[in-house]
């Protein structure tokens, strides 16, 4: 397990838009091996998602919705489409400059495809095998939370 | 005809002097008798210079002539040493040479004519006459030829005793008797050609002699080759031109025909050609029409049939296209199809995976908390893959396997389905309400039940926290066919999501148990059966009302296109 420090010195905040609740466990597991503080807040569809990131309806209250420095996007989900709540999300100044991961079962070349065209910020395909997922898991840990730089705070 | 006139005259001359005896019997007569006889012949015909009548002496008894008197002592012996006496003894006339007398200034001959005893056969008497020859003359005047030929008649030694102009007479020209046909030296000297006839008056042999210069005999040849030549070269002319009308008669026609069949080669078979004659270019017409008519007929039967046939390879061209485009349609609804499948199907494969991993950890960790919580979730997402994969061939079936078409009351049907599902609507205590008075429906009775059984299943999952769930089984009117609903007081569904409920693995509660694939089952169980399947829900936790409809004569379509037209209904997206 890996040591590493927030550059900022706050918990990072993850918003998980995961409607398999299996797949969801499996990910916030991993997370929570992490030494580096994070939270996880997981909707289970898009119409939740974007009511979570627009802060309307049940997250009207900010307190509820808290801004998050990353998205975790699955494409396939009830009531709102994965790359619909991806496209809102560009489309809308002040959220577009969330980085937003594709995490997915599909390796749909036109899933791909369509998912940069709205400009997602990363497209990762959920691993078949344990050992892999862990090590992917662990890769997005490092790079988003510890690489990549956020344009705000 | 020369010859014959002459000698016609002087014949007719010789009977006219035997006559005086035979006839008038002038031996017998007395001399004033015998004068006036004699003077009425003279001065009838003024042909006689003299006639005298001698005895067998030779002694004169008359003698008139026809420009002197003659008196008794006139009378003389006759003893000429020519010819005249001969008669006395021969019996025959005697016709002397022509002589010109230079008292009268005339040609004369002399003819001697005797007399016959009848009794005694003895000559008699002898007449001696002298002819006026004078009359050849003007015979010989009327001949002659105005293209300067000439006639003229010689004595035995080419003597001209007669010729148009006297002075040819009077100059005592001998001339050469020429053989008849020859061209010779005329009277006048220049080249000609001469004609001769013999004439003979008893002992003397004249000769008529018609004489033609040769240029104009030649010219006469000439033209006449001429004029032969002419007819002969117009006769030609004529019968060449005859030949060539002959022959444009049959020619042309025969030329229009070739024309006409060429047209014919050409396609134009819409002309006919005017028949104007009865003969045989008027049959070869009409059988060239007919033959173009028969040939119009038969390219216009053969011009239908391309049409048809045209008409009809088009007609396949298009379905054939059309049956293209759908099999293309068809291959990407299922290649979507399949991308839909297998991405759902790796969702619980992630799961299983995933889990069997911490397991494996917590195993060597000795961990047991999590243990049987993450058994039981791969336990889950192995059935997940089962129920799916099971309700995937199920689908596929559908449409396939079929059953025949069968007939039952629908109150029926719904109390088997919700039998079925009891388990369930116990468990979350649903009330079903059947309305009474259902028709009867046809077709695939357990596929229809199964159809019944999803939706009941459905409505029983999404009854939210409805304390008093109740699932009314109906049929309403509408337009001209019945309605079935499946109503439940749940959570309804908003109508963004109307359609989307039927889409293959779709769940709008991710935590609901089964597949996902309950309603499109059933919608696809409908289609095949004619008919449509949709809801109708006023919004969230106001309950929804599935609806289908059931063609009254339906047939159980083949699979196939149902089928995959209710896939492609289903996989809403990739």
């Amino acid at each position: 397990m890996k040591r590493r420090e927030t550059m900022r010195g706050e918990p990072f905040l993850i918003l998980l838009v995961e409607d398999n609740l299996d797949h969801t466990e499996l990910i916030v597991r991993s997370f929570q091996g992490y030494r580096v503080a994070n939270r996880i807040n997981h909707v289970t569809d898009g119409e939740a998602a974007l009511d979570y990131l627009f802060r309307r309806g049940a997250y009207e209250d900010p307190g509820l919705s808290p801004r998050p420095h990353v998205i975790l996007l699955d494409l396939r989900l009830p009531k709102v489409d994965g790359l619909e709540v991806l496209r809102q999300i560009k489309e809308t100044k002040t959220l577009k400059r969330i980085p937003v991961v594709i995490l997915t079962t599909s390796n749909a070349e036109s899933d791909v495809a369509r998912a940069y065209d709205y400009h997602a910020n990363s497209y990762v395909v959920k691993p078949l095998d344990f050992a892999n997922f862990v090590r992917l898991m662990d890769d997005l840990g490092f790079y988003w939370l510890g690489w990549n730089r956020n344009p705000w705070t | 005809m020369v010859e014959s006139e002459i000698s016609n005259f002087i014949l007719t001359r010789e009977n006219e002097l035997n006559n005086l005896d035979v006839v008038s019997g002038i031996s017998l007569l007395d001399q004033t008798d015998q004068h006036a006889l004699l003077s009425t012949l003279m001065l009838r015909e003024r042909d006689y210079q003299e006639i005298a009548l001698v005895d067998s002496r030779g002694h004169e008894q008359i003698r008139i002539s026809l420009t002197s008197v003659i008196l008794a002592k006139d009378l003389k012996i006759r003893n000429e040493k020519d010819g005249v006496l001969l008669p006395l003894r021969s019996g025959q006339t005697y016709f002397s040479p022509v002589r010109f007398d230079p008292t009268i200034r005339e040609p004369l001959i002399t003819i001697a004519v005797p007399l016959t005893n009848r009794r005694s056969g003895q000559v008699a008497y002898l007449l001696i006459a002298d002819l006026r020859v004078k009359r050849t003359w003007d015979l010989l005047g009327t001949l002659n030829q105005p293209d300067a030929g000439e006639v003229y008649v010689v004595d035995q030694e080419g003597r001209v005793i007669a010729h148009a102009n006297p002075a040819v007479v009077l100059s005592n020209q001998i001339v050469p008797i020429p053989p008849s046909g020859s061209r010779a030296t005329g009277l006048s000297g220049s080249e000609v050609l001469s004609v001769t006839r013999g004439l003979r008056l008893g002992d003397q042999e004249l000769t008529i002699i018609v004489e033609q210069p040769v240029a104009v005999a030649l010219e006469l040849a000439t033209s006449t080759l001429w004029t032969s030549l002419l007819i002969g070269a117009a006769a030609i002319a004529i019968s060449v031109l005859l030949v060539i009308l002959a022959i444009r008669q049959i020619v042309k026609p025969v030329e229009d025909l070739a024309v006409y069949a060429r047209s014919i080669m050409n396609g134009q078979l819409s002309q006919q050609i005017p028949v104007t004659r009865r003969d045989e270019i008027g049959d070869l017409e009409n059988a060239f029409n007919l033959m173009a008519e028969q040939l119009s007929r038969i390219i216009q039967s053969l011009e239908l049939r391309v049409a048809e046939r045209s008409f009809e390879l088009e007609q396949t061209g298009r379905k054939i296209e059309a049956l293209l485009a759908e099999l293309e349609e068809k291959n990407e609804e299922l290649e979507q199809f399949i991308i839909t499948v297998s991405h759902d199907l790796k969702s619980p494969l992630v799961t299983i995976s995933g889990f069997l991993g911490y397991l494996r950890q917590e195993a060597l960790n000795e961990n047991n908390s999590r243990m049987l919580e993450d058994i039981a979730r791969i336990s889950a997402a192995a059935e997940k893959m089962h129920l799916m994969l099971e309700e995937l061939l199920d689908l596929s079936r559908i449409g396939r396997k079929t059953t025949p078409p069968q007939e039952l009351p629908f109150e029926e049907l719904a109390q088997e389905a919700a039998k079925m599902v009891s388990g369930r609507l116990h468990e979350r205590g649903v009330e079903v309400e059947i309305a009474p008075g259902l028709p009867v429906v046809r077709g695939d009775l357990p596929r229809l039940r199964e159809a019944l059984e999803n939706l009941l299943d459905n409505a029983v999952k999404y009854m939210g926290d409805q304390p008093l769930p109740l699932i009314r089984i109906g049929v309403r009117e509408q337009g001209d066919e019945p309605v079935f609903i499946v109503q439940d007081n749940g959570m309804g569904i908003e109508a963004a999501y109307h359609d989307r409920i039927f889409d293959l693995f779709e769940q709008l509660d991710p935590a609901a148990e089964g597949s996902g694939m309950g309603l499109a089952i059933a919608r696809r169980i409908i289609e095949m059966h004619g008919g449509r399947l949709w809801v109708e829900s006023p919004g969230a936790g106001k309950g929804s009302t599935f609806c289908f409809t059931l063609p009254r004569q339906e047939e159980i379509e083949t699979k196939g296109d149902h089928e995959r037209r209710a896939i492609s209904h289903s996989v809403g997206r990739g």
